[in-house]
């Protein structure tokens, strides 16, 4: 229990990248990835993201909310999906990250959360 | 969470150059989240970029980025897993969070459904006990 509670939840940005590498044999996949974050209690919920023609960027600026379809210019590289893990703390979010097959396919930013009443 | 008809949404809020600066009492995160309540599933504040790694592997290699600079020139500040019917009703929710004001909101349709877990089930549960809990009081 105490070990759990000192768990934070940590989000993985899977996106692609010009320099990505096509699959190696001996690579891991997917479902053992998730199958062995589940079974450590890492591994919480994640799901693959729509095209950035389906995405929308939503601001308001005054009293206008201003809507915009996808893609974006600026976005150059684009979502493949999330993952939200559990860990100690950013290596050990690291280290469980690298062995996604995005790792080597992608890449994944790996954002620290806060919770919202100590975030200032 | 066995609604079929209804679709979910990552919502990731970034920082935006055009923005209105931040100011706390300008900040209705809590009333967004008691408005939003039946659609938000999960949702986290993000900690600053210097705090956020960059993980690749590159020819067996593996790559680690301290503070990484985003493929585009803003960064995160959080996120939030919802459901809604449409997208429409989904930008809409977006619309209303405080970082559409001071950031910017992505609204990015998931290609499945989030399939319940531990976390999910106990967050929801939580949820639910905590807005219960005023009633009983009253």
């Amino acid at each position: 229990m105490s070990d759990e509670a000192q768990k934070r939840p940590f989000l993985f940005l899977w996106t692609s990248d010009p320099g990505r590498e096509t699959e190696q044999p001996g690579d891991p996949k997917i479902e053992d990835w998730l199958s062995e974050g589940e079974a450590a209690g890492a591994w919480q919920f994640g799901d693959p993201v729509a095209g950035p023609a389906e995405a929308r960027s939503v601001v308001r600026r005054g009293d206008d909310v201003i809507v915009t379809d996808g893609p974006f210019p600026e976005f150059k590289e684009w979502f493949y999906g999330f993952d939200v893990v559990l860990a100690r703390d950013i290596d050990e979010a690291v280290e469980y990250a690298s062995r996604h097959p995005l790792a080597r396919a992608g890449r994944a930013y790996v954002l620290p959360t806060v919770p919202l009443e100590d975030a200032s | 969470m066995t609604d079929t008809m209804q679709q979910q949404y990552l919502l990731l809020f970034t920082d935006a150059p055009d923005a209105e600066p931040y100011s706390q009492e300008a900040d209705d995160i809590f009333d967004w989240l008691e408005a939003v309540a039946g659609h938000r599933i999960f949702g986290e504040r993000l900690t600053p970029r210097e705090d956020a790694r960059l993980v690749t592997k590159r020819q067996g290699e593996l790559f680690v980025t301290d503070a990484p600079v985003a493929e585009f020139k803003e960064w995160f500040s959080g996120f939030d897993l919802i459901s809604a019917s449409s997208r429409d009703e989904a930008v809409e929710i977006g619309s209303r969070h405080p970082c559409a004001r001071f950031g910017r909101v992505l609204v990015l349709p998931l290609m499945d459904a989030i399939q319940s877990n531990r976390l999910l089930e106990q967050t929801v549960q939580a949820r639910a006990n905590a807005a219960a809990e005023p009633t009983a009081l009253a």
